[in-house]
């Protein structure tokens, strides 16, 4: 039941303690390294797919002053030897994106900056990377005050259904959990072919209408049918964890899309919430994932509109969908929430309008401290926040 | 030799801020951007394929230079008097590499100049998810300077309607446009081929009608027939879903667009599940295809009806039979026309019908598109034409001998 993680919390943390707090410290000398803004030398096609420019992710820090791009993964980063110098930065074409340069003038002398290209990504084929690439070359071109000069990095490709959930950046740690939200696909046309139709077809609600009614019980009732449909199709628990690159420099976690989760009708925590989430998103259900890194994942419905907990909320235990009937994955579902929220050490960190990104470390040089959070992830506000779900490719079979 | 009295010192020092104030001291020309019709870096795919160049429904600027109703475009401020400026977009999977070549006429004005964009239509109608980070590219031509501009970009699901809209540069709360409400006419598809393969196909099969001949009968028999058709979705096991949420928030939340999802005619078909107003979207399309006339009816609280004209050269009130397709895979078609008519009855005076003076006044009073109609045919003269659907959207269930997969009907 638990979502065993695939990577050690603990190396995570004796890794950050040897990186430099201040990004791109070592580069400030003569000449230019290539740099990418969050992990180490790997890429994660999940977040290059479905992070927008209004998501807190990732995180805008303090560090040399990044140009072109301002959000871009990947960045020459240089000394401007005079003031108001011209740079031009090409980026060659890899298996994520086709080749692209920018030219921006770095202002002032002596001055470190990062200079990220705009990346026209491959969405076709990003979304289908289902399997890492070991070596994928970086090939690099900065053409700096007239003289040009090539560089190369190899980096590691993560599969589209690693989810990063916690990353380095400028020495410290952030959990950014809240990517899970991208794994929510409510636009898979197959969750009202297979998912709704079977519901009506058996009766268990005579309609999805969401919240049209104002019924707080007509809310759980759907709810309910969806568990049911579940349970009928014969969806069982499967753990399935292990991303696809081991690394100790990034926390991840292997998502199934929810395409795959119909095919194969397996799920562990994190995928049957995602699935589930996904089907009463599309019915206009406020929906939330409680998402405990390395631990656990289990799902929230509010029975209202009005969006608070005390006019009525359900909370889902997803993995007992082939075991137990649904008032049990109620009960079990509400105990696992009030033993989270009664532990004095745990923080919660919801996904909301006015999340800041200095609330997502969990583990700072600076305060060692705090270790544990969880995450409270409003899947429409996490959509508000710029994290659209990820586009899922024609089914492999079926 | 005295000192400046202090009010001297104080005048000039006015009269020097003043000057670093005043519009004449060197104040940089604001830098060229990318800019969007509507939205804020986002991209509509419904309103791109559906509205044609001369609708009146259509989101335009008249005072942008290339394509009125470009929805990119380049801001920037004219450096002299009639100074050329050539802009190129680049290729991106939604369009080709577009370019324009104007003159701005007077120098340190701002202009928006916009290509008219090869669109690739049948990509934009197969996109049935929100992308992000597309990213759009321009290259700036003006004499003696080349710039270079990026942008990312949300692609909306082709699902996502605009229904409202405020435009470009006006900051006044209460100014949203709803000429685009009629872009609902878009999501009536009569060309979707599943109304003749399945729709039609099962009405005769099951001899609901002998034949469907639209206004060759008299109203009796098109009425006959507007009931072989809802008999038809309710044996197909259509029932009530709703989908209203647009696929990505609007990037400025406080926002100047706002948005309705509205499913495609092949998928509410392909799954029988449908809204009220996706229920009258699809008989819309059905009874266009032969060539019947509705009108959709939008009410305050999201209610929907839909009137059927059941008599040819017509458009009058007696010929208006009103639906409320609600009540569809829960209640027969005669209890869908009682309740339509119930319902309608004491609203029709608010509908605003057609177009022009009558509309005019409406638009500024306090119910305005509060009660709006969408007269398919009207809409079909005026520039809205029906987001494409191809084969492949019915991957699922060509070929079988059902709409959904779950053995209904």
């Amino acid at each position: 039941m638990r979502a065993k993680s695939a990577f050690p919390i603990t190396l995570l943390l004796a890794f950050a303690a040897l990186v430099p707090r201040t990004p791109g410290a070592a580069a400030t000398g003569p000449g230019w390294t290539i740099e990418l803004r969050y992990g180490l030398d790997e890429i994660f096609p999940s977040a290059l797919a479905s992070v927008t420019e209004a998501s807190p992710f990732p995180a805008r820090l303090p560090g040399p002053a990044q140009l072109g791009d301002p959000t871009g993964l990947i960045s020459a980063q240089l000394v401007a030897p005079r003031d108001d110098c011209p740079v031009t930065v090409a980026l060659g074409a890899t298996a994520l994106f086709e080749p692209t340069a920018v030219t921006v003038r770095l202002p002032v002398k002596g001055q470190t900056y990062r200079v990220a290209p705009w990346l026209h990504l491959d969405h076709a084929r990003l979304l289908q990377i289902r399997q890492p690439i070991a070596g994928e070359l970086l090939s690099m071109r900065v053409t700096l005050d007239g003289v040009t000069e090539t560089k190369t990095k190899e980096v590691r490709i993560h599969a589209i259904n690693d989810c990063l959930t916690s990353v380095f950046q400028a020495g410290r740690i952030y959990e950014v959990g809240f990517l899970a939200a991208a794994y929510v696909n409510e636009y898979n046309p197959d969750l009202f072919l297979t998912i709704t139709r079977h519901a009506l077809d058996h009766g268990y609600v005579s309609a999805f209408d969401g919240y049209e009614s104002g019924d707080p019980a007509a809310v759980t009732r759907q709810v309910e049918a969806i568990y049911r449909s579940l349970h009928d199709l014969g969806f069982k628990y499967s753990a399935q964890t292990q991303s696809s690159v081991s690394t100790t420099k990034a926390g991840t976690q292997w998502i199934r899309f929810v395409g795959d989760t119909l095919i194969s009708d397996q799920a562990n925590c994190v995928d049957g919430s995602v699935l589930i989430a996904a089907i009463l998103a599309r019915l206009n259900l406020r929906v939330v994932i409680f998402y405990i890194p390395y631990h656990h994942t289990f799902l929230g419905v509010y029975r209202t509109e009005h969006m608070g907990e005390e006019e009525g909320f359900d909370v889902v235990e997803t993995t007992v969908v082939d075991a137990k009937p649904f008032s049990e994955s109620l009960a079990l579902g509400a105990a696992r929430l009030a033993k989270e929220r009664a532990n004095p050490d745990n923080r919660e960190i919801k996904v909301i309008q006015s999340l800041a990104t200095t609330e997502l470390y969990s583990w700072d040089p600076q305060n060692p401290g705090k270790t544990t959070v969880f995450f409270n992830i409003d899947v429409a506000a996490s959509r508000a926040r710029g994290i659209l779900p990820l586009a899922e490719a024609a089914r492999e079979t079926n | 030799m005295t000192s400046p009295r202090p009010f001297l010192r104080a005048f000039h020092l006015a009269t020097l801020a003043a000057l670093l104030a005043s519009p004449l001291a060197a104040q940089p020309a604001a830098a060229p951007a990318i800019d969007f019709l509507y939205g804020e870096r986002e991209l509509f795919p419904s309103a791109i394929v559906c509205f044609t160049a001369d609708s009146r429904y259509a989101p335009v600027d008249a005072q942008q230079l290339g394509d009125p109703q470009g929805v990119i475009s380049i801001r920037l401020t004219a450096p002299t008097d009639d100074c050329l400026v050539r802009i190129t977009l680049s290729e991106t999977p939604f369009f080709e590499e577009s370019h324009v070549s104007c003159r701005l006429p007077k120098a340190g004005t701002v202009y928006h100049v916009a290509p008219v964009v090869r669109y690739r239509a049948e990509r934009l109608a197969a996109q049935k998810q929100p992308l992000a980070n597309l990213v759009v590219r321009a290259v700036v031509e003006l004499p003696g300077e080349t710039l270079e501009l990026s942008a990312k970009v949300v692609v909306h699901s082709v699902n996502d309607a605009i229904m409202q809209y405020r435009p470009r540069g006006d900051d006044a709360a209460n100014d949203w446009k709803s000429d685009t409400k009629y872009i609902l006419a878009a999501y009536v598809n009569e060309n979707n081929p599943w109304i003749d393969q399945r729709v039609t196909r099962h009405a005769l099969d099951k001899k609901y009608v002998d034949a469907f001949i639209g206004y060759q009968g008299d109203a009796a028999s098109v009425r006959k027939e507007l009931k072989a058709v809802y008999d038809t979705l309710a044996a197909f096991g259509f029932k009530y879903t709703s989908f209203k949420e647009p696929s990505a928030t609007p990037v400025n939340r406080a926002g100047n667009v706002r948005l309705q999802a509205i499913r495609l005619v092949g998928d509410s078909l392909e799954s029988a599940q449908a809204s009220s107003l996706e229920t009258a979207l699809i008989l819309a399309s059905v009874f266009r295809k032969m060539s019947i006339d509705t009108t959709v009816f939008l009410l305050p609280k999201k209610q929907v009806l839909l009137g059927v004209y059941t008599g040819f050269n017509h458009k009058k009130p007696d010929a208006l039979l009103v639906l409320d397709p609600r009540k569809l895979g829960y209640e027969g078609f005669d209890a869908a026309v009682t309740a339509g008519a119930a319902a309608f009855g004491p609203i029709k005076d608010k509908l605003i019908f057609g177009e022009g003076e009558e509309q005019e006044k409406l638009r500024h009073s306090a119910e305005r598109f509060s009660y709006l109609a969408v007269d398919i045919d009207l809409a079909r003269q005026n520039g809205i034409l029906p987001i494409p659907e191809t084969r492949r959207d019915f991957r699922s269930a060509i070929g079988e001998s059902n709409p959904n997969h779950n053995g209904t009907p």
